[in-house]
């Protein structure tokens, strides 16, 4: 479903990415992990088409004309980029209005787990959880066939993490999502991912890399069960 | 407890707010010993950073705090701001969560050093300060102002300013949350080896706790509801960890 | 000093154009030095028409101003038709005069101004409501409405003069003496443009001090066991300053407007009342060359400010990110 050919990409003096190649199927999850500065939100915004690639090719369902609403990108923090003033109806429906489309908020709203009767809430009255699933509700209800989630786990505490990854699965069983989770975690993106491809410098790097085993050692090092055993 | 560094009892924090006061803090009671790492481990919005702030005495005036804070047997709560001046940074020391923010953005790393010795009147080496924090040959450090370093660079000169009296007791509030895995194992090992030092490590991430931390504080909704090794204190939590 | 050769070329294309649109609003500008003397039933057209060659003015205006551009370069500022004879000298000293007026109400102020405004962000409660509500009464009353109270008062009460620079019998004085009656006539004139001002700057030091003294760095100093007052000025105001740095670079417009309406209310021989006269009578060399000093002034003052944030602020300088 989505296919990315000798992807380059470079910000003055810094080459971000440097030659990537990417196949993904459709209703797979896809974990892409890397250290800061590896370029993986680089790659994120490329897709996404927030970025325009100096060079190679993206191709989603075979073309490589697709728009916004064929892929959603959710950021770390979108919680806090939610405009406080707009309830949550408007928020999940502002990409309708956008777009020109028609669909229903409050049906999105009750999918991502939040009450049918919080719609006419403003978005401060929602805690930073529930604030992550409005952020999540209003990247699908334009149904796009790609959902990249960027570090959107980071940083979050612990329940809420298990939280909307039981989220993410039940979504993906749903409605065949197909999936790319970037994440600096390799222990959460392995709760959720089929396949995880590591990024280092700009490139993608087999597992066995010293960047790759380097990340994957720190995670298990960090993991609870290992220190706890 | 005879040897304690730290020593806090009943310590309940309330904030005056429109009707009712909140209460942020509700009989919190632990103590900290010399020389030992210790955990503390919460949600967000459980309270943690109310805590280190409120052992600092750096609330603002709207938050009513009661109970005990005895430091090398020196009663905190209810010092007064100038006595308070001369704990601060000389035996605790903060940590801030965010380095870019909490460092002076037109001050040289040497003068925002300096400055913290020269408020205590203690001697520093800024070069051997920086060094043993992970940043050696730093006399380029030294010399920049923070918008010239990287963030990792910026997070070890907060750390540095925390040491800089060599204080019995430094809090850091939330360390790891912005780095990836590689850096949480160095900055957890830095740690480690900054011996002469208590730290009060925060953070809501287990793992790491589980890793360096002596005894870990389990606090939730305001209260301190575990404590202990980190084995028994994370033991559910490793459970469900699947 | 890449930055400042930026800011100076910067700075004078930015005159070149205020000239060039001065030149032309004075083209539009229906009539010119002589229309009077048209209206005038007893003088020949043939005659007007004369004196207009003779001044040049049916030049092109393109011609008329390069020329004088050309002139303005060799410090030629042309012929004053109301006085007959060169602007430079005429100018210079009114220029001298109103900067001696602006400089010293601008110093008056910000040395009233920041003290007070630091000292402000350090209240809280009665003193702080006190201070904004007598700000919010200086910044109600009209500088003219000032200026004139001002020089009732020194009419009743003869503590200061009413008027001028300069004693009539200031040619027979020491140069002491001089010194002492220019001073002592500044009072007034100075004052009420301080007083003008002074509500802004208060508002602004204030302002930037409080938001500087809620950022977490002070937070953080405050932890480090940093004294109170050492934090205020060593810590906190240099960051503060940033900002008023800027506003004193956009104060200056404000200044110079005002300062206009102040000499001619207290007939302090500066720009403004020269200025005024020139635009009535139409006298366009006058008139051009008074805004654009005034324009240079103003673009010197916003430069100088712009050159002293980047001294003082790291942040501007290239560093790396």
């Amino acid at each position: 479903m989505l296919e990315v050919r000798g992807l380059r990409k470079r910000f003055g003096q810094t080459e971000a990415l440097r030659g990537i190649d990417l196949d993904l199927e459709r209703g797979a999850a896809l974990g892409l992990i890397g250290g800061s500065g590896s370029g993986k939100s680089t790659l994120a915004r490329c897709i996404a088409r927030f970025e325009r690639p100096d060079a190679g090719e993206i191709r989603i369902g075979g073309t490589a004309a697709y728009t916004h609403a064929d892929v959603q990108l959710i950021f770390q923090e979108a919680a806090a980029s939610l405009n406080p003033r707009f309830t949550a109806e408007e928020i999940v429906a502002e990409p309708l209005v956008i777009q020109g489309r028609s669909g229903s908020a409050r049906e999105w709203l009750e999918t991502v787990g939040l009450p049918a009767d919080s719609a006419s809430k403003p978005a401060w009255a929602f805690s930073g959880g529930e604030r992550q699933r409005l952020a999540i509700a209003r990247a699908l209800i334009l149904t796009p066939r790609l959902l990249i989630l960027d570090e959107s786990f980071s940083g979050l505490d612990l329940t809420l993490q298990a939280q909307l990854t039981a989220l993410l699965r039940d979504l993906r069983s749903r409605l065949g999502l197909t999936l790319i989770l970037i994440s600096h975690d390799l222990a959460l993106a392995e709760r959720i991912a089929d396949r995880i491809v590591v990024m280092h410098e700009g490139v993608l790097v087999e597992r066995t890399h010293p960047a790759a085993v380097e990340i994957e050692n720190a995670s298990r090092w960090l993991s609870l069960r290992s220190a706890l055993a | 407890m005879a040897d304690a560094l730290l020593e806090v009892r009943d310590l309940t924090v309330k904030m005056a707010s429109a009707g009712s006061p909140r209460t942020i803090l509700d009989g919190v009671s632990f103590h900290v010993k010399h020389n030992e790492i210790t955990g503390l481990f919460g949600e967000s919005g459980c309270g943690k950073t109310t805590l280190a702030l409120a052992l600092l005495g750096l609330l603002p005036e709207q938050y009513r705090v009661r109970g005990s804070v005895r430091l090398n047997g020196q009663e905190l709560v209810g010092l007064d701001e100038r006595r308070m001046q001369a704990v601060r940074g000389r035996t605790i020391s903060m940590i801030f969560q965010d380095p870019a923010l909490a460092l002076n953005p037109v001050m040289r790393v040497r003068d925002q050093l300096a400055e913290i010795a020269r408020a205590h009147r203690v001697e520093h080496d800024g070069l051997a300060l920086l060094a043993s924090v992970g940043l050696p040959n730093a006399s380029r450090i030294l010399a920049s102002y923070p918008h010239q370093l990287s963030g990792g660079e910026r997070q070890r000169v907060t750390i540095a300013q925390a040491l800089v009296c060599r204080p019995a007791l430094a809090i850091a509030d939330e360390p790891f949350t912005a780095l990836d895995a590689p850096r949480v194992v160095e900055l957890a090992r830095l740690f480690t080896e900054l011996t002469g030092t208590s730290f009060l490590v925060i953070s809501h991430s287990p793992g790491v706790l589980a890793r360096i931390a002596g005894r870990v504080l389990m606090m939730q909704a305001g209260r301190l509801t575990e404590e202990g090794p980190p084995r028994q204190v994370f033991a559910s939590l490793a459970a469900a960890d699947a | 000093m890449r930055f400042a050769a930026g800011r100076l070329l910067h700075g004078a294309l930015l005159l070149l154009a205020v000239s060039f649109a001065a030149f032309a609003f004075a083209q539009f500008a229906p009539g010119d030095y002589y229309s009077d003397l048209a209206a005038n039933p007893t003088i020949a057209p043939e005659t007007v028409e004369a004196l207009r060659q003779q001044a040049g003015l049916h030049r092109p205006f393109l011609t008329r101003y390069v020329d004088w551009l050309a002139s303005a370069a060799r410090g030629d500022f042309g012929v004053s038709l109301a006085y007959g004879g060169p602007v430079a000298p005429l100018i210079a000293e009114r220029i001298r005069n109103t900067l001696l007026l602006t400089g010293t109400a601008t110093v008056v102020a910000w040395l009233l101004a920041a003290p007070i405004g630091i000292w402000a962000a350090t209240r809280r409660g009665f003193t702080d409501m006190a201070l904004r509500v007598a700000m919010a009464v200086l910044l109600l009353i009209p500088d003219l409405l000032l200026a004139i109270v001002l020089l009732a008062v020194a009419v009743q009460t003869g503590w200061f003069p009413a008027g001028g620079m300069q004693s009539p019998d200031a040619g027979s004085m020491s140069a002491i003496e001089r010194l002492r009656d220019t001073a002592w006539r500044l009072v007034l004139p100075a004052s009420v443009l301080a007083i003008g001002m002074l509500p802004v700057l208060v508002r602004h030091v204030r302002a930037a001090m409080q938001e500087t003294m809620n950022a977490p760095f002070a937070l953080a100093a405050r932890a480090h066991g940093i004294p109170a007052r050492r934090r205020l000025f060593r810590h906190i105001l240099p960051v503060a300053a940033n900002p008023l740095i800027g506003l004193f670079g956009l104060s200056l417009g404000a200044l110079l407007s005002a300062s206009l309406l102040v000499e001619v209310v207290m007939g302090w021989p500066g720009l403004g009342p020269f200025l005024v006269d020139a635009i009535l009578s139409r006298d366009i060399a006058v008139v051009l060359s008074a805004v654009v000093l005034s324009a240079a002034f103003l673009i010197a003052g916003n430069t100088a400010a712009d050159l002293l944030l980047y001294r003082i602020d790291p942040r501007i300088r290239r560093g790396r990110g």
